[in-house]
């Protein structure tokens, strides 16, 4: 019998619950949470629901991004950054979750999904570290 | 100090950090030297990745959701959640003409004890064989320096020859002498140890030093104490390192001792990702394994550089069965095997060639026109020998013709005979079987030939001087050579009866 992946879980998941009456999602999701169960799949309900936020987000254009700096960015930057990745990802919205790291140095760090784009001091250092073959 | 610090300045001056979109992903599980991975989407198969910017990986298994990675390093420092970072390019090693007398791991880092390799440039491990357009036929011999191989089953540069025998049948001593008849011939030789003992390696080691063959010599170690995915990779590294000493035109000898025990990794690999078994457990592309491997041993043509590969892959048997899986697939890639046999072993027969069963599909062309001279019908006498032999035991009336074919073939059983570590250059072989084909050892007892093969050759050196210098310079003699050799052993034999 063929593996099913996370991902078509999550999908056959959002399928069954999109545009359900409450009586019917709750019927819907407890089905999903037996299927799990029966199939011994609950261990990997932490990357299903990941799966899950992912396609939600993906039908409603909105992309959810990490933004690491080592210190707070101001408005003017953020709004202009959120312009640039809203053009770049052809996103509706975007959505930054922000961590505060003072090991970066300098710069910010950007990570969504599978992709970083990493401008801080501490990558430029280590990028040179390497190119100086030390 | 100046000079240091203004060099530095200019490389920091040359140096652009550009911004650039890196791949991610997040280890879900490891197991054994193997990682799942999620993320990674746009991966390349046998592309690099790295876990926490420390440890290699290689990308193997490519799935919907997640990317199976074999860990090149140690795996016990790696967590679940832990990042890895995917690299955009193939698994490549680092090579430099200072590889020469080193010993590597299978990822290129010394492991030597002497320091630092400073890299010249770095090679794919992984690469498409030189096509049909760039290659020449096999055509200039590989002097192995063992009269059995040079003279019955010779091998040319560029050819691939399977060592196959049981354990402790001598494969890997073949393979030492053949390093060590190297000096002096124009070829540079890459050692891949596959999942042996480091104390073996260290031996080899040793003994390559002190024949002053590690000058010459690359040694490639995924030793037995480490991981599989590091004794998968070490073939591959070791012809990379091949291919760069190749490409400067230099005719280079590869010995991989040996692919059972990297078909072995592989299998655990591939049954750790979860990939189909097929006989024996093996995965389904055990074949394209070696297959590609050994497709990379070539002779180049002078358009395309020069140079060669030739390979000696070593496989290990079970109670002589070379009809097993790993054995079969690499005879029918190889271009012939050299068979050792156990019983030939206990018998004295020293190197234990099964000269029957023993074939080189290409080498004929490249052996030089002395040795196919004298040579020429030595496999079948030695193959007819063996018939009439058996024959003898019962005991009957033999006519005189057979019973002269059966001396003349002890008489080349014993002169077949060699020491390990005592390689012959070709010259002295051709006027031993110069002399055991003409029939001058005929009335040598058996027992006294050893003496005899030793002692002719040291008279011949000094006795029959352009008999060597034509050999030297032609590869052949003249009738003047030979008749001053016909004299040389003439008197040698008059000596030799006189003494006796």
């Amino acid at each position: 019998m063929a593996k099913i992946s996370n991902k078509e879980i999550a999908l056959a998941i959002y399928r069954a619950l999109k545009g359900k009456t409450r009586g019917e999602f709750s019927k819907a999701l407890s089905g999903a949470i037996h299927f799990l169960a029966r199939r011994r799949l609950l261990y990997l309900s932490g990357e299903i629901l990941r799966q899950l936020q992912a396609i939600e987000d993906k039908e409603s254009g909105i992309l959810r991004m990490k933004l690491e700096s080592p210190r707070s960015l101001s408005g003017g930057a953020k709004h202009n950054l959120r312009k640039i990745l809203e053009k770049r990802y052809r996103v509706k919205k975007l959505v930054f979750e922000e961590a505060i790291a003072p090991e970066l140095l300098g710069g910010f760090r950007l990570e969504t999904q599978d992709e970083v784009i990493d401008l801080t001091l501490k990558n430029k250092i280590n990028i040179m570290k390497e190119y100086l073959g030390v | 100090m100046s000079h240091i610090v203004d060099s530095l300045r200019k490389e920091i001056e040359k140096f652009k950090a550009e911004a650039r979109v890196e791949k991610i992903g997040k280890v879900i599980e490891v197991f054994d030297g193997v990682a799942k991975v999620s993320g990674l989407s746009d991966i390349k198969s046998s592309e690099m990745v790295t876990f926490l910017g420390d440890e290699t990986g290689v990308a193997l298994n490519l799935e919907e959701d997640t990317v199976g990675v074999i860990i090149l390093g140690d795996f016990s420092k790696i967590k679940e959640g832990a990042t890895v970072t995917a690299t955009g390019r193939i698994l490549e090693v680092p090579v430099a003409m200072e590889l020469l007398g080193r010993t590597v791991n299978a990822l290129g880092a010394p492991i030597d004890g002497r320091g630092a390799i400073k890299k010249e440039k770095t090679y794919p491990v992984e690469r498409v064989a030189p096509g049909v357009v760039t290659r020449q036929s096999v055509s200039e011999p590989v002097a192995t320096g063992i009269k059995v191989i040079d003279a019955t089953i010779p091998i040319g540069r560029g050819q691939r020859e399977l060592l196959i025998g049981d354990r402790q049948t001598g494969k890997t001593a073949i393979a030492i002498d053949t390093i060590l008849n190297q000096k002096g011939q124009n070829m540079i030789c890459v050692y891949v140890s596959i999942g042996q003992k480091d104390s073996k390696l260290r031996k080899l080691q040793v003994r390559l030093e002190s024949g002053g063959a590690m000058d010459y010599t690359v040694i490639v170690s995924a030793g037995a104490s480490e991981a599989a995915p590091l004794s998968y990779i070490a073939p591959y590294t070791g012809v990379a390192i091949a291919e760069y000493f190749m490409d400067q035109g230099k005719d280079v000898l590869i010995i991989y001792d040996d692919l059972s025990k990297h078909a072995v990794a592989y299998r655990e690999i591939s049954l750790l990702l979860r990939r189909p078994p097929g006989r024996e457990a093996y995965p389904g592309d055990v074949f394209y394994l070696h297959s590609r491997l050994l497709e990379r041993a070539c002779r180049r043509n002078q358009k395309y550089g020069g140079g060669s590969i030739t390979a000696l892959p070593i496989v290990e048997t079970q109670a002589g069965d070379i009809s097993a899986y790993i054995p079969t697939n690499v005879i029918s890639i190889t271009d012939g095997q050299i068979f050792l046999e156990t019983d030939l072993f206990y018998k004295g027969i020293r190197p234990a060639v099964n000269v029957g069963l023993s074939v080189s599909r290409v080498g004929g062309s490249a052996q030089i026109k002395a040795m196919k001279k004298v040579a020429g019908t030595l496999k079948l006498d030695l193959a007819q020998f063996r018939e009439l032999e058996a024959f003898a035991q019962f005991g009957s009336d033999l006519d005189d013709a057979t019973k002269k074919q059966i001396e003349r073939g002890k008489r080349a059983v014993e002169v077949l005979k060699q020491a390990q570590y005592e390689p012959m250059a070709v010259e002295d072989q051709v006027v031993v079987l110069y002399a055991l084909t003409r029939g001058h050892m005929d009335e040598v007892p058996t027992e006294e030939i050893k003496e005899f093969e030793s002692r002719l050759i040291a008279y011949a050196r000094t006795h029959a001087k352009k008999f060597y210098q034509d050999l030297k310079a032609t590869k052949f003699w003249t009738d003047a050579s030979e008749k001053e050799l016909e004299k040389a052993i003439k008197e040698f034999k008059e000596t030799w009866r006189a003494q006796k």
